[in-house]
């Protein structure tokens, strides 16, 4: 596995506006702990989050090679569809830490609030580029 | 069940969300909309009679790899590099591409990718495949549905 210390791809001080929420897994990713200003624990009462997003199902087994409360691995402007409840773009960081005793992962979401934005611009710059080539 | 994290990557606009979406949904859009960070969806494959998830990563094109955030090859089995027939500029990075997309997952897959077969003659694909001198692995046109089946195909059964 790389070395997660060098994955962290930019830090989150540029952002303007976020909100911001941490969640608590156990190490088959159910829900411990949840402050819910983002995500509800409704979500997530029957299954753990690997079973219901792919996203996570992809990256779970990853995460318990993270040392603990060193690495940090961020993931910016993921799209992750929730049963309608979680719709945008966000960045996820995850770390493992030790909680009474138990493995545990920390997972940290912003709200990527200029995600719709940075979407038009890179819209606008594509197509322009992509008429440039048509025209030569 | 076996599940294996597959990445389609390349420049934008070669139609990896095109392929993600005909591969998961069987469904094609013609219009371009750009791809932002990243988005993940799953389909179940039948390899051999062994059932395979593949777990696709579309992620935003990048006109070179190194652009990419490190941490959306974390635990890639798979990558798909996607290139457009029909447009030059994104067969220039392809060797380069490759080479650094190896160094990302070296114990991993690697498929290249021609799309928009729909667009060019196979006279032209001849002299594109002549000119890029690499070994294309599939050559797919996301619109038509045209070896995208073929494709997943394939590169399940060299990941289990």
């Amino acid at each position: 596995m790389q070395n997660t210390s060098i994955l962290t791809y930019q830090s989150f001080t540029h952002l303007k506006e976020f909100s911001v929420q941490q969640v608590l897994l156990d190490k088959q990713g159910f829900v411990l702990e949840n402050d819910e200003r983002l995500l509800k624990n409704h979500l997530f009462r029957q299954k753990s989050i690997p079973e219901i997003c792919p996203f996570f199902e992809s990256i779970f087994p990853s995460l318990y090679l993270l040392k603990e409360d060193i690495d940090e691995v961020h993931f910016p402007s993921v799209s992750l569809y929730v049963k309608d409840d979680f719709q945008g773009y966000f960045h996820y960081t995850f770390s493992k830490a030790r909680y009474q005793e138990h493995i545990v992962f920390v997972w940290t979401i912003l709200k990527d609030k200029d995600a719709e934005n940075r979407q038009i611009r890179q819209q606008t710059e594509n197509t322009r580029l992509l008429e440039i080539e048509k025209s030569e | 069940m076996i599940s294996r994290k597959v990445i389609l990557t390349g420049s934008f606009g070669v139609g990896k969300t095109s392929l993600f979406t005909q591969f998961i949904y069987n469904k094609f859009d013609d219009k371009y909309l750009t791809t932002i960070g990243v988005k993940v969806n799953k389909k179940s494959l039948d390899i051999d009679g062994e059932e395979l998830s593949i777990l696709l990563w579309d992620i935003a094109g990048e006109v070179s790899q190194d652009k990419v955030p490190v941490s959306y090859f974390l635990g890639a089995s798979g990558i798909i590099y996607v290139f457009d027939l029909a447009r030059p500029s994104t067969h220039l990075n392809i060797i380069a591409d490759i080479e650094y997309l190896k160094k990302m997952i070296p114990d991993g897959i690697i498929k290249l990718v021609a799309n928009k077969k729909d667009l060019v003659t196979n006279e032209q694909i001849e002299q594109i495949a002549k000119k890029i001198n690499i070994p294309i692995d599939a050559f797919t046109s996301a619109k038509t549905g045209e070896n995208v089946e073929e494709l997943f195909s394939q590169l399940g059964k060299d990941l289990v």
